[in-house]
């Protein structure tokens, strides 16, 4: 599928959608602001930032009951709060992430340079500054994290070039990303999470990250092929990692066994993540990007 | 278990058809890039193994719908019990098929299976009034096919009575009946040789049956019927049922032989009588010619042996010749049954004729016992035995040669040889004079002239037979007509003819060509004494390998021949190294070998074959003079239009196929006809084929109708239970439906339970390859509206301001 351009991954719809959305840190932040970043909404050193009108889902406590005495309209009040919670999007660049079971559809990598885009957008819109890196085999490019403006379209910029390539090795570069991240703030991790060390291996990982205090979101993405397996006959499955030993299989005949692998793998990333406190949320591409991501935004601000 | 349609087994050849589907149906797998490898790796090894068994499930099933498809064309029948077995085994397989069927929710496949069962336990054998009625068990028919089968009675014949009961007892035998048909004659013919349900076949078999000519073997045929229950049978309950006229010939066969073993089975023997109390026959039983061959154009007798119709009146025997009455005579039996008439015939010009001896009004037996013969009228039966002059009284090679052939002295009067000899001293020989001889015997006859050894060379070349005697007198122009010395005469001597010598010491005589003509009906006692007589001199002849007309017959111990054969011509010559005199040999002093040497030797040279006789129902092996150019002798037989064509096997007869010379053997199947039989064969370069007349009688024996007493019937077939009845229906035996068990046709059970073979292969075929998909699915738990659904599956390359 052809790269498209950066401002392209910015949809108008979604952004409106999620830009009614904070993006909070559930942990303390390190840094004497970390306490301010969870305050605003309980009316402490706040800087009002202006109102918006009311939309369903929003916490009515959040309604403007003085301005609707005059206007006799709902609207809400939205609130600039002092921040450094630094945003990291973790980018999965592998040669899994380039897979598109239909042709046509998008690839796992574009699904998820639209939730970075949108993620990316709600942390600078919110003036906390975020950072990029990209992975497959190693670590490929690295943006530190800002909060300008601009710097959202150097970050889609290298979303909508990067290529898709090599093998992942998920684990290795978490690793070396949280060495590399100076303070706590929030990781967000666009993957697949198919590395061939094994899941323990990027559980580790993710725990390493816990462990240095960073608030983890998981975005787990299969393409809709491979979360259905909709394969009607014999298959010559070849690795598209370039694992040497191709699977020839009745597809029909092993697709309950395929989802059940399927489904406890996906299981076991969502237990084992709720354990350490990260945020996991399975997404396919069958979906248009903006529903599991608002379902997860309004799930983790209504907390 | 036997199959009606036996030939459709063939169809589980099909059987081969699914595995080819299933090889070809293999479709090439499609390549396809994918990243959840491990998942797929991982359920690979989970699923492979229940894949593979399923597949070889639904292989197998399909196999098996195919060859039981054509097993139940094929029409098995079996036993009741068996049947039974077999109902309940399907039933529960179709049971426990639905059963799993119900448990995957396949409610039609399960509803399908039961309406299987349902027509199972509908279909299950039952005794059904008709099949109750019908005959059960196995039978075997025996036919008795003899000359007196064809007996006309007021009726028809006794072999026409005998198969319309015989038929009428297949119309009354149930399908699960199993028949088996033997033709009996001297040998039993199975022409049904296992029992059947094929009842048409036999049907079939039996109007294409007629009596023969020949006798009964009662006891061989009853042997074949008991072998073939004893093989087939698979239950109790198996009858021979036997329609004969039960001939006294056949049954004084059986008694006079040791009985023969029955084998352990108990099969019934029921007799059925075709045969009329009274019944009569005339016949010519026997005839003698003086010799086979007579004399052209001049007058023959002969004496034979006739049965008339009634010992008490006058009975006509006429004789024909080719077809003409020549001669007849009215018989005065005078109470004897068997009497003899002579009947003197023309016996014709040159050639081959053949006869017959007749009672015109004998009989009721369309097969009438004619007495057959055949002759050949030529040259006269003469010997011109040509000695040294002034030893006619003497004892010389020419008084011990006479003797031994013609004892008697009158010169006319044939001899033991069949020969007449006339003993002369030598001299000129012209072709007029030897035309009148068959053989011409030069015995050690001194110095011929030269215009006497070209007529004799012109003479055997037209088939003449020439016995040359060498001895201590032989003129040393005997040597110029050895076959390499005198190129006019093409090598009439087969071999140099060199000087006498003596033996020092005697030698005795060695057989080199024990199956020579001359040799092969010579005893074990003739061949011992040649071996111990002892030859002291003889003449030297070498003969030449490379003659391949010539061989030598005898030799002495070392080796010298002494007796030569040479084919020359259509004719033969046979040279002998040894006077026959005492003073050379002792060989005229052991008469026995002496005399059967001679006369063997000289009846081959006159072309009398001996001993060629052809009895109804047996091959023979006939002997002809050379080898046919075509390779085929064409075969006549009596009443008979189309000849039949004989191979000359060049295997038998390598000798022979090699030179295109000699005389050939033909093998002639079993002789069916009784009458003339005829054989021609072109030789090469002849202008017109040859052809030689065999008479076949029938046995005198066959054609009396006089029938056994029930007693000595009974005590024939003594070791089998038998029962003598004159219709099948008096037979108690059969009438109690013979015990034998129920058989059904399995077709339709089978039809039914591959239909459900078929359900359980659409079943798991369908179980197989259905997709789960949907059911499988995980369950989405997040629901969100969404205003982006069309576009993101389509990336849309607008370019959006929300950015800025």
């Amino acid at each position: 599928m052809a790269n498209l351009a950066p401002e392209a991954y910015l949809r108008p719809e979604v952004i409106r959608q999620v830009q009614r959305f904070d993006l909070k840190a559930k942990f303390l932040i390190e840094g004497f602001l970390s306490g301010l970043h969870s305050s605003p909404f309980k009316g402490f050193s706040v800087e009002f930032s202006e109102h918006r009108k009311y939309v369903r889902g929003d916490d009515v406590r959040l309604v403007d009951w003085k301005l609707w005495s005059r206007t006799n309209r709902y609207y809400v009040k939205q609130f600039k709060a002092e921040t450094n919670l630094t945003g990291h999007l973790i980018v999965d660049v592998s040669a899994s992430m380039g897979y598109a079971g239909q042709s046509g559809s998008v690839t796992k990598l574009q699904y998820a340079t639209y939730l970075a885009a949108a993620m990316a957008y709600m942390m600078i819109h919110q003036q906390d500054p975020v950072g990029l890196v990209t992975c497959g085999d190693a670590l490929r490019a690295f943006l530190k994290p800002k909060s300008k403006s601009s710097h959202l379209f150097s970050i889609l910029k290298i979303l909508s070039e990067t290529q898709p390539s090599g093998a992942t090795k998920l684990a290795e570069n978490l690793h070396q990303i949280t060495e590399m991240i100076d303070h706590r703030g929030m990781v967000m991790l666009f993957s697949d999470l198919l590395d061939d060390s094994g899941e323990d291996k990027v559980l580790d990982a993710l725990s390493h990250l816990r462990f240095r205090g960073h608030d983890v979101i998981v975005f787990q993405i299969f393409d809709a092929a491979e979360a259905t397996f909709p394969f009607q006959d014999t298959m010559r499955f070849e690795d598209i990692e370039g694992m040497p030993d191709a699977i020839v299989a009745d597809a029909p005949a092993i697709r309950k066994a395929y989802l059940a692998e399927l489904q406890a793998f996906r299981e076991r990333y969502k237990t084992e993540c709720t354990k350490r406190h990260i945020d996991f949320v399975p997404v396919d591409t069958s979906e248009s990007f903006d529903k599991p991501l608002l379902a997860y935004l309004q799930r983790r601000c209504g907390k | 278990m036997e199959f009606l349609s036996a030939p459709l087994l063939w169809g589980m050849a099909a059987a081969g058809i699914p595995v080819i589907i299933h090889l070809l149906g293999r479709t090439r797998p499609v390549p396809h890039r994918f990243p959840a490898m491990r998942f797929i790796l991982r359920s690979q090894k989970s699923s492979s193994r229940a894949l593979k068994l399923k597949h070889f499930l639904v292989l197998l099933l399909r196999i098996l719908a195919v060859v039981g498809i054509a097993f139940a064309l094929a029409r098995p029948m079996t036993g009741s019990s068996e049947l039974s077995a077999g109902w309940i085994a399907g039933g529960i397989l179709i049971a426990a098929l639905s059963g799993i069927a119900l448990y995957h929710r396949e409610f039609i496949t399960a509803l399908m299976g039961l309406l299987v069962l349902a027509g199972l336990w509908h279909s299950y054998p039952a005794e059904t009034p008709l099949a109750q009625q019908a005959l059960r068990g196995d039978y075997v028919l025996v036919m008795d096919q003899s000359m007196s089968m064809g007996y006309l009675e007021p009726d028809g014949t006794r072999f026409d009575l005998a198969r319309r009961q015989a038929q009428q007892f297949l119309d009354r035998l149930a399908p699960d009946a199993r028949v088996a048909l033997i033709l009996a004659t001297e040998n039993a013919e199975r022409v049904q040789s296992r029992l059947s349900y094929r009842h048409e076949i036999v049907r079939q078999k039996l109007a294409e049956a007629q009596p023969t000519g020949r006798g009964l073997d009662l006891a061989q045929a009853l042997q074949a019927a008991q072998e073939i229950i004893k093989r087939d049978r698979s239950d109790a309950g198996a009858a021979i049922l036997f329609f004969t006229d039960l001939q006294a010939a056949a049954i004084s066969r059986v008694l006079m032989k040791a009985p023969a073993a029955t084998g352990d089975t108990a099969a019934k023997l029921i007799v059925v009588d075709v045969a009329s109390g009274n019944a009569k026959n005339g016949a010519a039983l026997s005839g003698r010619l003086s010799a086979s061959t007579l004399p052209a154009e001049s007058k023959a007798t002969i004496t034979a042996k006739v049965r008339p119709l009634d010992s008490e009146h006058a009975c006509l025997v006429e004789l024909y010749v080719d077809g003409k009455k020549l001669a007849q005579k009215l018989v005065e039996p005078k109470g004897q049954p068997v009497v003899d008439v002579e009947l003197e015939f023309p016996t014709g010009v040159a050639g081959s004729h053949s006869g017959r001896v007749h009672l015109p009004d004998s009989d009721r037996l369309p097969l009438d016992q004619d007495f057959h013969f055949a002759y050949s009228a030529g040259r006269p039966p003469t010997a011109l035995i040509l000695e040294r002059p002034g030893q006619a009284d003497g004892k010389g090679s020419g008084f011990f040669l006479r003797a031994a052939l013609q004892p008697s002295s009158g010169e006319e009067t044939l001899g033991i040889s069949g020969l007449a000899c006339v003993v002369e001293p030598a001299g000129a020989l012209t072709q007029a004079k030897l035309s009148k001889y068959r053989v011409v015997i030069l015995a050690d006859c001194g110095p011929l002239t030269e215009s006497s050894w070209s007529a004799l060379q012109q003479w055997t070349s037209e088939g003449g037979g020439l016995f040359v005697w060498l001895g201590p007198r032989t003129d040393g122009s005997f040597s110029r007509y050895g076959f390499s010395q005198h190129a006019a005469y093409n090598g009439l001597l087969p071999g140099q003819i060199g000087t006498p010598f003596v033996l020092q010491p005697p030698q005795t005589i060695a057989v080199t060509q024990p199956e020579h003509p001359v040799l092969a009906h010579a005893t074990p006692g003739v061949s011992s004494i040649l071996r111990e007589t002892p030859v002291r001199q003889i003449v030297k002849v070498t003969p030449d390998a490379r003659d391949t007309t010539a061989a030598v017959i005898l030799s002495t111990s070392d080796s010298s021949p002494l007796l030569l054969e040479k084919l020359y011509g259509r004719g033969r010559v046979l040279l002998a190294t040894v006077d026959p005199t005492l003073e050379t040999s002792d060989l005229p002093k052991r008469g026995e070998a002496f005399v059967t040497l001679l006369l063997d030797s000289v009846r081959l040279l006159s072309g009398e074959e001996n001993g060629i006789r052809a009895r109804l129902g047996f091959p023979f092996i006939l002997s002809i003079p050379s080898a046919p150019e075509d390779g085929q002798v064409l075969w006549r037989k009596p009443g008979v239009d189309k000849p039949e064509i004989l191979r000359v096997d060049t295997s038998v007869n390598l000798k022979t196929a090699a030179t295109q010379t000699g005389p050939v053997t033909v093998v002639v199947p079993a002789i069916d006809t009784p009458g003339i039989h005829s054989f021609s064969w072109s030789p090469p370069g002849a202008a017109r084929p040859l052809s030689k007349l065999l008479a076949v009688n029938a046995e005198a024996g066959e054609s009396e109708l006089t029938k056994a007493s029930p007693e000595l019937a009974l005590k024939a077939m003594s070791p089998l239970k038998a029962q003598i009845v004159k219709t099948i229906g008096e037979s108690t035996v059969v009438a109690g439906n013979n015990g034998g068990e129920q058989r059904r046709e399995l077709s339709v059970a089978l039809l039914l339970i591959l239909f459900a073979l078929l359900l359980a292969e659409s079943f798991f075929s369908n179980r197989l390859y259905k997709n789960e998909v949907e059911s499988s699915t995980p369950e989405t738990t997040v629901q969100v509206e969404s205003n982006l659904e069309p576009a993101i599956q389509h990336a849309p390359a607008e370019k959006t301001d929300a950015a800025s």
